[in-house]
């Protein structure tokens, strides 16, 4: 979507409320200039002693009162109908903006802080919806007003409207100066406020380290660095919004000094009345008001520009093809008890020279356990991030069922492999809510829920919590230990059927024990499922029908542990090096 | 138009502008100038209608002209240095303020970050103080100077028609009490929207920190149904926003044209008892709007200034919450710094924690002794409170039962500063900024060198993958190291520690992602530290465990066993029962606990 389809979708969005808001828009101006109108008539009355006219004049301030009443319901009703698009479109753009960035790839995510996006979806989105709100109704006020009063004016004196036009337009030159340099500060405003906030997001994230290593000096440097930037473009923006922009005030007010002038010399020559000198004056009020808010409508429609430029590059982000095709249920059951296999896999990372996994092959069939052991930097979790299509990999690499992963929408894919991260997220909010994410609403009962804490050895813990399952778990699970977390992932990713689970390296901080009962547990329920378990530990993939043994991004060795143990001089050494510590612990 | 209440709130902000009183006292000093100058142009505009046009009379209007248009450039002069210096004054002031904030939050407890989201605390420092530096200051800033015009044009029509004026005055009561019911109503609608927003950012921004979590669970649909409950409570909070807002604007704007006539029906009857002259009611007339105008902005400098408070409030909240050394009887630092350039014992004395007050104890009766030169290994399962004695000791959590000792100094007496210095801690969660390996461990500390950074990335056998990267130490890390794999992230930050150099080294679960075979090498650097250091450690392997001078077994928080290696296995209890268990298995020989 380009911006003006951008702009224009939105209008038609709220169409009828716009609609509406211009009819009454509308009115209220021509209520406006109308009213002087009638006040003219009724003070070219006043010293006019007879009772006839004396009627007549209390006739005209019976016909402004009731007018000035109308104007009031009326204006309300502009307002609200105008204003309200504004925060409807906000509250549409809130849920699009998360829904596309919920649907966008890894590779997308990677090259923005979380701080920017938020800054975006805080900041930029204010431009937007003022523009769509206030911008409107200022927009459409200011073009009535400028309109219409001129034109009543006229129809009092053509040439005094000719002379009182001067200032204005002097007014207009600087103002339009002005604008320009403005619209350059705004953008550069909200880029200092995205980059301080980007920046400031990372140093809260990092909190425990600063404060431990005694960090603060440099990082409040840091800070206060890019605290000033933001302040010295404030300034300049402050400096032209209080030297230059009030300038038209000021000519609006020449153009009464000067309607005052040249007025009163047509006055004193029988050409003007004094009723039409006031509504003359009451116009050139009429006419400030716009024009100030035509600085007003300037700076929301620069900012409302910033802010759709901003919007649109997360929303014009292109979601890969593949992921806006949804499975039909036909064809997801056919990928049930699918075989996951992964043929001459390479991968490397963008801006990378380095391939860090080589031509990788092998299959996972149903209900088949398979173990990945690998040395630090081996690729391990580079590998698990291809098979959940997390990273990008190359076509005709992954297959489930003879379907290129790379062809099928990974939010399908997703359906069959469900992974356990090695490093847990975990969100503020219940233990239970926790298990339950991802599994929808309603659909999955309590004694579910109990079911995996037990198989995710987890119960015991959250049985000692004061309120259970139902304890709120910090920002990122900060009150569990590590273990803690990653049981409780290892529950959430258990709540769900899946075909296959991956598990990168989720048992590191599980003591012994519990990583037996836990994979116990877990073999137990498998049937048709299958499992891939990640790990640098042997007692974790033991027991799996296959190892792969990963190696500077290649399969080095495969076989079941007792295979390898005679194929393989790197697993071996590997089982020796554990080996030679129990024998050394046991003398 | 404040009430009293409302000026506390902004307690900090005053306290924070008075470096720029200079400035502030400038831009005050304009508004007698401002007042002199607003007043002069309606009066020759009278003088003009009065004395002129309505006599006919041209005499001398030129010269009136010629004053107003003198009159009209100092006013622009005043007002604009009025408005800038006022203005300048509320930005410098809260730059300083959100460095101040800043420092505060990197002051204030685990616990505040346990209970508040990030993208809160963002929001205060960024679009709260935005806020206020905008909105409310310039709001204030056009509030002060209009209202004292409005007050001088007033009186000064007072003295030209008391009557007349009175007409105006008149009109003023309801137009003031409809004026604080909005008002009031806006509040309170603006404490929903305020909350709601809050909220909604802070899922949001753990959405965002999420994505990956949210899309391998397929969460999408789920998470925006919640998102989009916190959006819409506050979009109708806000729709009623709009409708107050526009009752308000719209009933000013048409008093004024009620006013005219009411002027003009009065002004008539005393037109033509001669009591008033034409030209003072048409002046009269042509100035209302000064009066008026004013008004109808008070109400949109009214809004922007309560949405404001809000701002305020959160302020003053974060100012408020107590810093981790707040509330404590600290020894000040003069008289401590002595005892503690140098690391000789620390001692736990019947220490018991708990998390908050709801939650059971973590940690019972602990009671150890670390000398200098010595090493403790901690050893239990998961969630038997290992963790929670090096957060003690670093101070990420401060309220202990019981007594800990640092070189005979109580550690809660102790600020922060005081005593981090001692420790370089290797904590569970690997925190690692945007930026190069090498400033990754060396933490932009210019004391550390390029050759220290590498003898520690040596020391724990960092070096060999680091130097393998594209830029080497210059390498630039993403987001939390996303472009390393975790084992890798885990070296660095061990390296970090040691390149820090605290004279007791703190490792929690180091090394529990690092494959058996860098593992082995850790190992030998650990033992070199052993040998050097004073070490306080969480323990996986039977070599570190082995060679400590104390184990101490924790089950459950609360120490079950404690003693060196062979006195352990001799003792045939839970330490002897993990060995045996490890041997039996013949799986992960080495590891005894995690």
């Amino acid at each position: 979507m380009n911006k003006r389809q951008f702009i224009s979708h939105f209008f038609r969005l709220n169409l009828s409320s716009y609609l509406l808001a211009l009819v009454f828009i509308f009115t209220v101006n021509w209520l406006q200039v109308e009213i002087p109108h009638f006040i003219q008539k009724a003070i070219d009355l006043i010293d006019d002693p007879t009772s006839a006219g004396h009627e007549q004049l209390k006739f005209y301030v019976w016909v402004v009162v009731i007018m000035a009443v109308s104007m009031i319901g009326i204006r309300i009703l502009s307002r609200v109908y105008a204003l309200n698009p504004g925060r409807i479109t906000e509250a549409a753009l809130k849920g699009d903006l998360l829904h596309k960035l919920n649907r966008l790839p890894n590779s997308y995510h990677e090259k923005f802080a979380s701080g920017k996006l938020i800054s975006i979806i805080n900041n930029d989105l204010n431009g937007v919806r003022l523009f769509f709100g206030a911008g409107f109704l200022q927009l459409s006020n200011v073009v009535f007003a400028l309109s219409l009063t001129p034109l009543w004016m006229w129809r009092i004196s053509p040439e005094l409207t000719l002379y009182s036009v001067i200032p204005i337009v002097f007014g207009f030159v600087v103002f339009r100066m002005g604008f320009k340099r403005m619209k350059k500060l705004h953008v550069e405003h909200q880029r200092r406020l995205q980059d301080l906030s980007a920046q400031l997001m990372n140093f809260l994230s990092g909190i425990d380290l600063i404060k431990s290593q005694k960090m603060s000096p440099w990082v409040s440097a840091e800070v206060e660095k890019m605290n000033q930037l933001l302040l010295r473009c404030r300034m300049k923006i402050t400096r032209i919004q209080t030297f230059v922009m009030p300038v038209l005030d000021y000519a609006n007010n020449l153009m009464k000094v000067l309607v005052l002038g040249l007025g009163g010399y047509m006055l004193l020559n029988q050409n003007l009345t004094l009723g039409e000198i006031t509504a003359f004056l009451s116009y050139s009020v009429l006419l400030a008001l716009p024009l100030m808010q035509l600085g007003r409508v300037a700076t929301i429609y620069q900012r409302g520009m910033v802010g759709i430029d901003s919007v649109q590059t997360i929303l014009n982000a292109e979601i890969p093809e593949q992921d806006l095709q949804q499975h039909a249920d036909a064809d997801r059951q056919k990928l049930r008890r699918a075989t996951l296999s992964v043929r001459n896999l390479s991968y490397q990372y963008p801006n990378d020279s380095r391939p860090v996994l080589k031509d990788i092959s092998f299959d996972i069939p149903p209900g088949k356990k398979i173990g990945v052991l690998g040395s630090i930097g081996s690729g391990k979790t580079t590998l698990v991030n291809c098979l959940n299509h997390h990273l990008d990999v190359p076509a005709g690499s992954i297959f489930l069922n003879e379907t290129d992963i790379t062809e099928m929408s990974r939010s399908d894919l997703r359906r069959y492999v469900k992974t356990v991260t090695q490093d847990p997220y975990l969100f503020s909010a219940t233990v239970e809510e926790n298990i339950r994410f991802g599994s929808g609403d309603g659909e999955v009962s309590k004694s579910q829920v109990e079911e995996v804490l037990a198989l995710s050895q987890l119960a015991g813990d959250v049985s000692r919590f004061e309120k259970g399952d139902q304890t709120l778990v910090g920002e990122k699970g900060i009150m569990l230990s590590g273990g803690q977390k990653q049981r409780l992932s290892i529950a959430r990713a258990l709540l769900m059927p899946a075909d296959l689970i991956i598990m990168d390296n989720v048992l590191s901080a599980v003591d012994y024990e519990t990583e037996r009962k836990i994979l116990q547990g877990l073999f137990a329920r498998l049937d048709t499922q299958s499992v891939l378990v990640v790990s640098h530990r042997v007692s974790a993939l033991e027991y799996m029908d296959e190892i792969l043994v990963l190696k500077d991004g290649q399969v080095i060795a495969s076989g079941s542990h007792d295979e390898l143990l005679k194929t393989s001089a790197y697993y071996r050494e590997t089982w020796q090096l554990q080996q030679y510590e129990e024998e050394a612990a046991a003398c | 138009m404040l009430k009293a209440v409302d000026l506390h709130y902004m307690k900090h902000f005053f306290k924070f502008a008075k470096k720029y009183k200079a400035s502030a006292f400038l831009g005050i000093s304009m508004l007698p100038f401002s007042v002199a100058t607003s007043l002069l142009f309606p009066w020759l505009i009278i003088q003009v209608i009065d004395q002129h046009l309505a006599q006919g009379n041209m005499d001398s209007l030129w010269r009136y002209i010629f004053y107003l248009v003198l009159v009209l450039v100092a006013n622009y002069i005043v007002e604009s240095t009025y408005s800038y210096s006022l203005r300048k004054t509320g930005q410098y002031t809260i730059t300083d303020m959100r460095a101040a904030l800043f420092a505060r939050v990197m002051k204030l407890p685990r616990s505040y970050f346990d209970n508040t989201p990030n993208g809160v605390t963002l929001s205060r420092l960024t679009s709260d103080l935005e806020t206020i530096g905008e909105s409310f200051v310039q709001a204030i800033v056009g509030l002060v100077k209009d209202s004292i015009n409005t007050i001088a044009l007033l009186v000064m029509m007072f003295f030209i028609d008391w009557k007349l004026t009175l007409v105006v005055v008149l009109v003023m009561p309801p137009v003031m009490y409809l004026t604080v019911y909005i008002r009031n109503k806006l509040r309170a609608t603006f404490k929903v929207t305020r909350s709601a927003l809050a909220r909604g950012i802070g899922y949001l921004q753990e959405l965002l920190h999420g994505v990956k979590t949210v899309q391998l669970y397929r969460a999408e649909d789920e998470v925006e149904g919640k998102y989009k409950g916190y959006t819409e409570e506050f979009l109708k909070a806000q729709l009623k926003v709009n409708k107050y807002d526009a009752v308000l604007f719209a009933f000013i704007s048409g008093v004024t044209s009620i006013t005219i006539a009411l002027m003009i029906w009065y002004g008539s009857g005393q037109v033509l008892q001669n009591s008033l002259t034409l030209g003072v009611l048409i002046a009269f007339i042509n100035t209302l709007e000064k009066v008026f105008v004013p008004i109808r902005d008070f109400t949109s400098q009214i809004a922007s200034i309560q949405s404001s408070f809000a701002a305020f409030d959160h302020i003053e909240e974060l100012f408020t919450e107590a810093t981790e050394d707040e509330g404590r009887a600290l020894l000040p630092s003069q008289q401590v710094a002595g005892q503690l350039t140098e690391f000789k014992r620390l001692e736990f004395k019947n220490v018991s924690f708990r998390y908050n007050e709801d939650s059971p104890y973590v940690l019972k009766n602990v009671s150890f002794v670390l000398e200098a030169g010595h090493q403790v290994a901690l050893v239990g399962a998961t969630g038997s409170g290992k963790s929670t004695i090096l957060r003690l000791i670093s101070k990420t959590y401060q309220d202990y039962e019981g007594s800990i000792q640092l070189n005979g100094i109580e550690l809660s007496e102790l600020s922060v500063d005081d005593s981090n210095h001692l420790f370089s801690l290797m904590m569970q969660d690997t925190f690692l900024f945007e930026s190069t390996v090498h400033f990754n461990i060396a933490l932009g500390k210019p004391e550390i060198t390029h050759d220290a950074v590498r003898q520690a990335a040596k020391y724990v056998y960092a070096d060999q993958f680091i130097e393998k990267l594209p830029e080497k130490y210059d390498f630039k890390l993403d987001k939390n190291g996303s472009n390393l794999s975790i084992g890798q992230t885990q070296l660095i930050s061990f390296a970090r520690a040691v390149a820090q150099g605290g004279q007791v080294m703190m490792l929690d679960e180091a090394t529990s992602s690092v494959d058996s075979i860098t593992e082995d090498l850790i190992q030998k650097a650990m033992q070199r530290l052993f040998a050097e250091k004073t070490v306080i450690a969480i323990a996986h392997r039977l070599s570190t465990v082995r060679h400590s001078d104390m184990i101490l077994v924790l089950e459950n928080g609360v120490i079950v066993e404690r003693g060196n290696h062979d006195e352990l296995v001799r003792a045939e209890g839970v330490y002897a029962g993990l060995l045996n268990d490890a041997r039996a298995l013949q799986t992960e020989p080495g590891l005894i606990t995690a």
